[in-house]
């Protein structure tokens, strides 16, 4: 069975793909996966060949045949989700975005005048990086945040990894604690949070931790352009050793950290300043694994 | 046909709720073994993620359509890497006493 | 007056744009959407008035009444509920369970089955100096924040200009968020991510047909990825929030500039009074 190291942030915005990317680096035998379906950045540098596409079936909206919809108004009244309305025209309409595919008013409508219909949320794809196998995913706007796009990555490097034996699985997860995230760090082996030392960068490592815990996964903690902030800082430190998180370490500001990112290159490659603490960082995480 | 081809044919109409594909595909099963003349089916059961509950009504599923093939007398369906293995268990020992 | 903040990528800014539009309003109400990291309070320091639980029902089996016929777990489309006949088993997981109510349709038995209220977030409610303030806060393993966000929006003060600080990215809770708002601002920075992330955030707020301008925020005057980016599909960009590390500093101290750039944001909400 492969090892899964996880990296997410609670927070968006605090180096959590430069830091996945600097991993990406430095570990040999692994498999990638962005797991932000909502937002995949880490395409932008590890520039995947894809070799293979596969389109994702999101929701199933209900649609309703207006021939055979008798209006009585049944389904109206029992969608908790406020997505069936009375169009200009008088017809019943369902809202494909509002709709959750719950199947009640396909159940209920005594005319059989509604069907569910497949619709795809997303694609996800296999290639090959310089860094090794990738695997990705592209959630359309407005589709459900399924944790289901995250499971199938994840599901699809753990079955690639078996196949050619790849020990490892290295996957750059989303902001937030809902259900991308919480199918993100499931059956993780260790997941990294890098957080920024800002009272918003706190709040919400205390959130995402509090959700790791809850699902019984092994974390350590990061802060990432520590020195903005040393006091915030070391209170990052001592609340992850307070609360059985391994604190992996810090990375200094670097301006030209973002001036990489802009390039599209791997901070780590091109910035010498955040090159030895991400060794020290990197190298605590594969103890930890 | 023979009973290990129609069990794999019937495991293809067990859907997976959120990925949306059959556990065939998705290769959640494997180690499939099958007693033809006795009609004995060996299967193990691999949930996508160890704890989604999700695996209790997928292995229930699997055991149903395994034993819905012409000539099946037992399914022996072992579930891995799950955290409610043990309720699966129970579960899958009660579909036996149909 | 409804703006929506938003951002494909997360970490952009939206906190501190909408917080500073608030502030800029006379008469204004600030609504924080991002249910699951919300930080307004940080910066606005509001005083809580009120604390309200979000609940959605959920199913409760009565296995005494119950008879077993399945008719619940096999119309539950989430896998909730998990039925065993043969040993009179009934199983609930309520962090697969939507509340969607077709359970409870389908069961035949009288009391077999009965709805009942699952705390899913809270709404904090109070006031930060002349911004009314308004927070959804979703609770640790909940899966989605999307009902959370629209029962949000029944606190919407039509009087006020409202400012809605949406969740990142594309997904249904922004859509949620976004949902019947009079303009979208866009939050991006100008590196290649905020720019793949805001194409996202575009194709969203246009797919939902909502007028929408760009802030940048962290700019640099020689980066103009965004500027081509926003000439070429002729999106306007009301405002670029230079960055300064000492507005960074502040930033992780929960401070921020409010008064200094009061006069720039009421411009920015001139602006968009002009656009709808």
């Amino acid at each position: 069975m492969s090892k899964e190291l996880v990296i997410i942030s609670g927070k968006g915005g605090t180096g959590k793909t430069t830091l996945t990317s600097s991993f990406a680096y430095l570990m040999k035998d692994k498999i990638i996966v962005d797991a932000d379906a909502d937002a995949a950045d880490m395409y932008i540098l590890m520039k995947p060949d894809v070799k293979k596409k596969e389109l994702f079936k999101g929701n199933m909206p209900a649609r309703i045949d207006t021939e055979k919809c008798t209006k009585c108004d049944i389904c109206k009244q029992l969608c908790r989700f406020d997505a069936i309305s009375i169009n200009d025209e008088g017809n019943y309409v369902v809202n494909e975005i509002k709709c959750d595919a719950c199947d009640l008013c396909r159940i209920a409508c005594p005319a059989d005048a509604i069907e569910m219909v497949e619709t795809i949320s997303g694609e996800w794809y296999e290639s090959e990086t310089k860094y090794g196998i990738m695997v990705h995913a592209k959630l359309y706007p407005g589709a459900e945040n399924s944790g289901n796009l995250v499971t199938m990555v994840k599901h699809r490097a753990h079955i690639l990894s078996e196949e050619k034996n790849i020990p490892y699985i290295l996957v750059d997860g989303s902001p937030g604690i809902g259900c991308p995230v919480i199918s993100t760090i499931s059956g993780a082996d260790f997941v990294v949070i890098i957080t920024e030392p800002t009272q918003s960068g706190l709040h919400d490592l205390e959130r995402v931790k509090k959700l790791c815990d809850s699902f019984k996964v092994k974390t350590g903690v990061v802060v990432n352009k520590y020195d903005l902030n040393e006091e915030v800082s070391n209170k990052i430190k001592s609340f992850s050793e307070e609360n059985g998180s391994v604190f992996l370490g810090v990375i200094p500001f670097d301006k030209s950290v973002s001036k990489a990112i802009v390039n599209e290159e791997i901070p780590y490659v091109a910035c010498d300043s955040i090159k030895k603490p991400i060794d020290e960082i990197f190298n605590k995480a594969m103890e930890s694994l | 046909m023979s009973i290990k081809e129609q069990v794999l044919e019937k495991l293809k109409s067990v859907y997976d709720p959120e990925l949306k594909q059959d556990v065939v595909t998705l290769k959640l099963v494997y180690d499939l073994n099958v007693d033809e003349e006795n009609g004995v089916v060996g299967i193990t059961f691999k949930p996508t993620v160890e704890n989604c509950p999700v695996g209790l009504q997928l292995s229930i599923a699997i055991k149903k359509a395994i034993l819905s093939v012409e000539g099946v007398k037992k399914a022996n369906v072992k579930v891995e890497n799950f955290i409610w293995a043990k309720e699966a268990e129970e579960f899958l020992k009660a579909l036996d006493n149909d | 007056m409804k703006i929506a903040v938003a951002s494909g990528k997360g970490g952009t800014g939206k906190t501190t744009i909408s917080t500073m539009l608030a502030y800029a309003a006379d008469n204004s109400q600030y609504i924080d959407c991002d249910a699951e990291e919300p930080n307004g309070h940080i910066f606005l320091k509001p005083e809580i008035e009120k604390v309200i639980p979000f609940t959605l029902p959920v199913p409760e089996i009565n296995t005494d009444i119950c008879t077993f016929c399945e008719k619940c777990s096999n119309a539950c489309v989430y896998k909730a509920l998990v039925i065993v006949p043969q040993i009179k088993k009934v199983m609930f997981f309520d962090e697969l369970c939507h509340s969607c109510g077709t359970c409870s349709y389908v069961c035949p038995v009288e009391n077999a089955l009965v709805e009942v209220d699952k705390e899913i977030g809270k709404i904090r409610i109070g006031k930060a100096n002349h911004i009314a303030f308004v927070e959804g806060l979703l609770n640790i393993k909940e899966a989605s924040a999307t009902q959370l966000i629209v029962n949000l929006k029944n606190y919407v003060d039509n009087t006020k200009t409202v400012i809605l600080d949406s969740p990142p990215g594309t997904s249904c809770t922004v859509v949620a968020t976004l949902e019947d708002s009079d303009f979208v601002v866009l939050v991006t920075e100008p590196t290649p991510f905020g720019l793949s992330d805001l194409k996202l955030a575009v194709e969203l707020v246009r797919n939902m047909n909502i007028p929408f301008g760009i802030v940048v925020n962290k700019h640099d005057d020689n980066v103009d990825l965004i500027e081509q980016y926003a000439k070429k599909e002729n999106i306007e960009i009301l405002y670029r929030l230079p960055f300064s590390e000492e507005f960074a500093k502040n930033y992780s101290k929960g401070i921020l500039p409010f008064e200094e750039y009061k006069n720039d944001f009421k411009n920015i909400l001139k602006t968009i009074e002009d656009r709808i």
